[in-house]
């Protein structure tokens, strides 16, 4: 998200900074912007056509038909669309029936870009992108820049990079004053901040504060974070009346300054955000405080704090000042030696309760929290069961398809939990099919309870295929130290992590076509760790004792297990060490030794 | 509730921000901490603390650390008295001087 402290645009869903009322970049509605994309003052982007009711004189279209078609929309689009879903889903079936019988291809064209608004704001914007293209030919501004709108939203959301261009070249040829609004935004997803800034500072050339602001937020997402604290400092200095105060210090607080430990500064700047008459900033601020003495360990100010916060009308508001009211208590009773089992389960339950209201970004926070409590309380309760409800009710969320962060981080806990379940009541069966479905999403995590599964027998060669796909080294590299088939083995030693392959070559089960595999890589910590194993092959003490690793062929020098033939071959070695370690070697004839001590001279 | 206290939470609401910060003061320290409605009183300085100019001197800092005495939160008193001491003021400079040292005694 490219702001923060911020509040969606009523007319385009976009975020924009700063206090409520501010005007929205996304749909080009800044009234010194020149290309305004709307006029209107209505509360949402679909309410607006009826400033587009009229009958061209320029052009001679009669706009009967869609006149009437969007008066036919009207009472399902206002009010505040995203509580009423069903609407927008009913706004879509009218348009879509109207549209095949328009009677010409500027209605059409209209009731597309209507359309495309209609899809964004559900976020379908694959349909959005699509309706929207017939949308940009329409010869009236309004639909025309609402299908901009709705494209340039769309190319970011979907990361469609081959249109990127084109798009935005397109867009400031008709000059749509959301163009730089929306690079910025596309830019920021991208990482390509530098361009992100210079878009910032044209988009905004008319409203430096608001240009400082989202500056700062591009510089804090940059790493940048010097340069956003001036940022935000700059907008702090300008005192309580400014409208970007409050947000200001609300998100250098949140990002830069507790995230750095730096409790008490953060305090300061946020006692006194608390004067602000932006409802939501100042319960943001109790929130952000709340955490501050959590941090501080003063339980008793973080409790009030987050009591404020709790009682937000601002769902995620409301949901993260929850959450800190159970981490103070459960930091409470961990650090309370006279904490009693009902308090323990008085919070698991807490916590059952917070979980029906969450905010969907906290929900993975607050089943970290609830495993916790778990741990601590008297365990009365299945947690298997307990998780796989939420999971079931979680993955119900309409948020679960679009965070995808936070859906992987409540699964893979799913997962876990799960599986603990399965080893403990030896559920194998159970466990295949769960790690089956595990391994297919997470290759990139160290899936700890699969590890425990693969040491026992019961993990069939399916699973240890599947297993080959992860690819978290601290999981490989576990896994190559205990792994016995001889095929899962030759799998991982195709590993180029140098951790996984000294693994498998400190492996006793390692074969020797994987030793040899592993030898081939010139590596002296690999040699080294192969020159360690019990029992060599003879091709393999062939190969070591001419590693080009001096320590190594002493290594092999040492060992009592070899011909003669090797023996007499180390003892004119080039390395004195290795020749040492011959003459030391009881195992070594004395004429082998004399031979070393001959090469010594 | 009195005339006076009324008259108080009425001035809180006030457009000029020194009328706010002095019904502040004076509503918690001679109304609100005498019948110990320390969690109100908080509320009710945090919500006026960031309108402070210099002229006023961090009167407010000072109110919240004698508050947070009052509560036994000695480590948040004294953070806010740390500030109140600095304060242009020489009154409230002094308060939180005494205070301070009597923070740390107790803390000893």
């Amino acid at each position: 998200m490219l702001v923060t402290s911020s509040f969606p645009c009523e007319n385009c869903g976009i975020k924009v900074s700063g206090a409520e009322g501010s005007e929205c970049p996304g749909c080009g509605q800044s009234q010194t912007s020149p290309g305004r994309a709307q006029d209107s003052e209505s509360s949402n982007g679909l309410t607006n056509y009826s400033d587009a009711n009229s009958i061209s004189p320029k052009t001679g279209f009669d706009s009967t038909w869609i006149d009437s078609l969007l008066n036919n929309c009207k009472p399902l689009s206002e009010g505040d669309l995203s509580e009423s879903p069903d609407n927008l889903v009913k706004l879509t079936s009218l348009l879509k029936a109207s549209i095949a019988q328009a009677p010409d291809a500027e209605s059409s064209n209209r009731a597309n870009s209507f359309l495309s608004e209609v899809y964004r704001q559900q976020e379908r914007y694959k349909e959005s992108f699509e309706s929207a293209v017939p949308g940009t030919k329409s010869n009236m501004e309004y639909f025309k820049y609402q299908a901009y709108n709705s494209i340039l939203v769309a190319i970011t959301a979907l990361d469609l990079h081959e249109d990127y261009e084109e798009w935005i070249d397109r867009a400031k040829n008709i000059n749509f004053a959301g163009v730089d609004y929306h690079a910025m935004c596309y830019l920021v997803k991208n990482k390509r901040f530098d361009e992100a800034l210079e878009a910032c500072e044209r988009h905004y050339t008319f409203n430096l504060d608001e240009m400082v602001y989202n500056r700062a937020d591009i510089l804090k997402q940059a790493d940048r974070t010097e340069e956003s604290e001036r940022n935000y400092f700059k907008l702090i200095a300008k005192g309580p009346k400014s409208d970007y105060f409050s947000n200001s210090i609300n998100s250098l607080t949140f990002s830069i300054m507790i995230p750095q430990g730096r409790y008490v500064e953060s305090e300061k700047l946020l006692a006194s955000a608390i004067c602000t008459e932006n409802e939501r900033e100042k319960v943001n601020a109790y929130s952000n405080l709340a955490m501050v003495a959590f941090h501080l360990k003063e339980f008793s100010a973080a409790k009030r704090y987050a009591t404020v916060g709790s009682k937000s009308k601002d769902p995620a508001i409301a949901s993260e000042s929850r959450l800190t009211l159970c981490n103070i208590e459960f930091q409470r009773l961990f650090e309370s030696e006279n904490s009693t089992d009902s308090e323990w389960e008085s919070l698991f339950n807490q916590i059952i309760l917070s979980l029906e209201s969450v905010d969907f970004d906290d929900a993975g926070k607050f089943l970290q929290t609830l495993l916790k409590t778990y741990e601590k309380s008297p365990r009365q309760v299945n947690i298997a069961q307990v998780i796989d409800a939420q999971y079931a009710r979680l993955t119900d969320h309409p948020e679960w398809s679009k965070n995808e962060q936070v859906a992987i981080e409540i699964e893979f806990m799913w997962m876990q939990v799960l599986s603990q379940s399965y080893l403990k009541e030896s559920k194998y069966s159970s466990l295949d099919q769960l790690f089956i479905q595990a391994l297919e999403k997470f290759k990139d995590l160290n899936f700890i309870e699969l590890i425990a599964y693969l040491r026992t027998p019961f993990a069939g060669i399916e699973i240890r295929r599947g297993a080959l796909q992860i690819r978290n080294v601290d999981f490989l590299t576990e896994w190559a130290s205990f792994e016995q088939v001889p095929e899962i083995l030759y799998g991982l030693s195709k590993s180029e992590v140098e951790s996984v392959l000294v693994s498998l070559a400190e492996n006793p089960a390692a074969p020797e076509e994987v030793c040899v595999l592993i030898s081939s890589k010139v590596d002296l910590d690999l040699d080294y760790a192969l020159s360690n194993r019990a029992t060599l092959s003879y091709e393999m003490i062939q190969i070591l004792s001419k590693s080009p690793f001096d320590s190594v062929r002493k290594l092999i020098a040492q060992r009592g297990d070899l011909d003669d033939s090797i023996y007499t071959q180390l003892a004119t070695d080039s390395a004195i060490l290795v020749r040492d370690a011959i003459k030391a070697n009881i195992n070594c004839s004395p004429e082998i030794k004399a031979l070393a001590a001959l090469g010594s001279l | 509730m009195t005339k006076q206290e009324k008259q108080l939470r009425q001035d809180l609401l006030s457009a000029d921000f020194e009328t706010r910060i002095t019904a502040a003061v004076s509503l918690t320290e001679n109304i609100l901490f005498e019948r110990n409605e320390f969690e109100e009183s908080e509320l009710i300085l945090l919500d006026v603390l960031g309108f402070q100019s210099s002229k006023s001197g961090n009167i407010i800092e000072l109110m919240l650390g004698q508050l947070y005495i009052k509560m036994s939160e000695l480590p948040r008193a004294k953070r806010f008295l740390l500030i109140a001491q600095s304060s242009r003021d020489e009154v409230v400079m002094q308060k939180a001087k005494e205070l301070l040292e009597f923070t740390s005694n107790s803390s000893r």
